[in-house]
């Protein structure tokens, strides 16, 4: 009996492992979604060219101009979704908060279209636009949530009546301004086809200075998460803390969909598959969901781009098809534990 | 120690909760509030503490003002253990190490002196072999000492205890005031909010009564029950035991 309570681990012992596993699983991920695709490409191939020089080499061009964007795409793009679902889910102390649950995505993607329709000189203003819808969306979910009568299912009912609006916002864009921006169907189910280096250049540092807060702030997400009255005893500015959370988790959101559209679910099935196998601990779950998000949303487009080779699937729907059953399976738990 | 005067509080477009209360709890004893439901004692508690700004009057801890102290200076001489918790599910060293986040710089991890005070803690109140338990896994007593190592790790001269005992089995409720009582022999200073009379008069040096936001009396047990306000605004008839030194009190209602 001793020995076997020996063998478990703790929640912190679990946390750090969950940290390695995930980090080895990107680098994994990061691999293969470089090499594998409709024309297999080995390391060595690649890196022979690389260190020759030859830029003309099938391996490196598609390398470089095809698949690395895509892959860094993802790892961006899941990342910091998968992150900004964990924030929502503290700060709202909700489970079934997520960024394409309660609107935040929709917010994103609606100035998004906005800003290319009105100023479509100005690529490099996308990723702004996007965290000032992410922002202004966050904020009014946050007024509501803060509401003391507001159930966890109503606050979610009205982020789906909220994305409805704000998608309703962006067909009418699209209908005003069909050549507002070129792929759009691609970006309303979330997808990485069109994604290039030059599209990340911007979107990537606000990801790598949102993933930063992020980091600085996962004990205060703990402490956050017991409740106002006692983070407020533990001598915590609850307000100013909880803004500064959504804030970073509307530069995480607003980013990923500049570039990568309004993917969904990711910031939901992570977060939730890691406090399920590490426990609520912000301390580790934030860094394995950076990690895992990543590596879930890289390996999620392999499948999207290969499965129905020579079609491609944009990664969102793929993402739409797990994250949906799984969205509901998270309500009727939701509920049962209410009628328990 | 922790002054209120002529302290009103409401919340915006309603009636006030708390009418013009001033009052001050004795160094080093354990002072509980006492009053029927909705008068205004969690309120009162929360006030003193600065977790809700009074409307009117001021609070004054240690002879300054509350309100324009940062919070992380309060809580490092006040600390709360809130009515309701959604327990978290973390470990309960984890839980108890958040009692030292009024010592922490941003950013900064958990110290060699946190990790000492945490220890302690969790040794105090006999929860050390429960470390790696899961808060929401625990029984309500193991629970409430869990939350109580968590103030104790705040490391405050003055501990706030809203309800401590509510939906608590007898014999653990017992436990629970006898844990409160060590902690005030040990210098604690505690204030306590609680529902349960005979608790409230066997375990308290000092008693507040309450009724609809304001303050009726205040003074020892004896006091309190031979005043005959607390027969009145409980609408109770209390009678006296004596057995060995010893003092009960039966509840009964009110004769018609």
């Amino acid at each position: 009996m001793n020995e076997k309570k020996k063998k478990q681990l703790t929640n912190q012992q679990k946390g750090r492992l969950a940290i390695l596993v995930t980090f080895l699983l990107v680098v994994i991920a990061l691999v293969s979604g470089v090499t594998i695709g409709s024309s297999n490409i080995s390391p060595a191939a690649f890196f022979e060219a690389w260190a020759k020089g030859d830029t003309t080499a099938s391996a490196y061009r598609i390398v470089i101009h095809s698949r690395l964007p895509r892959v860094l795409g993802a790892l961006l793009a899941g990342s910091s979704l998968a992150v900004c679902g964990s924030i929502l889910q503290a700060v709202l102390q909700n489970p079934l908060a997520s960024p394409s649950v309660i609107g935040v995505n929709n917010g994103a993607g609606l100035l998004v279209l906005l800003c290319s329709a009105l100023l479509p000189s100005r690529p490099s203003l996308l990723p702004l636009a996007a965290f000032l819808g992410a922002l202004l969306t966050a904020l009014a979910v946050f007024a509501l949530a803060m509401g003391k009568s507001v159930s966890r299912v109503t606050l979610v009912l009205t982020g789906i009546a909220m994305s409805s609006i704000l998608g309703a916002g962006m067909n009418c864009i699209m209908i005003l301004y069909p050549d507002a921006y070129i792929g759009a169907s691609t970006f309303l189910v979330g997808g990485l086809s069109a994604v290039t280096l030059k599209s990340l250049e911007a979107p990537v540092w606000y990801i790598l200075i949102g993933l930063l807060l992020a980091m600085m702030m996962r004990r205060d997400m703990n402490i956050v998460s017991l409740g106002s009255d006692t983070a407020r005893s533990l001598g915590m500015s609850v307000g100013r803390t909880r803004f500064l959370l959504v804030f970073t988790a509307a530069i995480l959101a607003g980013a990923a969909v500049s570039f990568a559209g309004l993917i969904s679910f990711v910031g939901l099935i992570i977060p939730h598959g890691f406090r399920f196998l590490i426990g609520n601990d912000n301390r580790y779950l934030v860094p394995s969901c950076i990690f895992a998000g990543g590596a879930f949303v890289i390996l999620c487009d392999l499948v999207s781009r290969t499965a129905f080779a020579p079609y491609e699937v944009p990664v969102g729907i793929l993402l739409s098809f797990l994250g949906g059953p799984f969205f509901i399976y998270l309500i009727i738990r939701s509920r049962r534990r209410v009628n328990d | 120690m922790i002054e209120l005067n002529r302290i009103s509080f409401a919340y915006p477009g309603c009636s006030p909760l708390l009418k013009e209360v001033s009052v001050s709890f004795p160094r080093g004893k354990i002072t509980t509030i006492l009053g029927p439901n909705g008068c205004g004692k969690s309120t009162l508690l929360k006030v003193a503490c600065n977790l809700m700004p009074a409307t009117e009057g001021e609070v004054l801890l240690e002879g300054k003002r509350i309100r324009e102290m940062k919070p992380k200076k309060v809580a490092r001489q006040v600390a709360l253990l809130s009515q309701s918790h959604q327990p978290p599910e973390i470990e309960v060293a984890d839980l108890v190490s958040y009692g030292r986040f009024p010592y922490r710089k941003y950013g900064q991890g958990i110290t060699k002196e946190d990790k000492r005070h945490v220890e302690e803690a969790m040794e105090r109140v006999n929860m050390a072999d429960y470390r790696h338990r899961l808060v929401n896994k625990l029984s309500g007593g193991e629970r409430q000492r869990a939350y109580i190592a968590m103030a104790l790790a705040q490391d405050t001269e003055l501990i706030f205890l809203d309800e401590p005992t509510t939906y608590l089995d007898i014999h653990i409720r017992f436990e629970l005031m006898e844990l409160v009582r060590e902690l005030n022999r040990s210098g604690k200073t505690i204030v306590m909010v609680l529902h349960d009379l005979n608790l409230a008069l066997e375990y308290s040096h000092n008693l507040i009564l309450m009724e609809a936001g304001k303050i009726v009396t205040t003074g020892s047990p004896e006091e309190i029950i031979t005043s005959g306000e607390m027969d009145r605004v409980f609408q109770i008839r209390t009678k006296i035991f004596e057995e060995q030194e010893n003092t009960y009190y039966y509840f009964a209602q009110k004769e018609e």
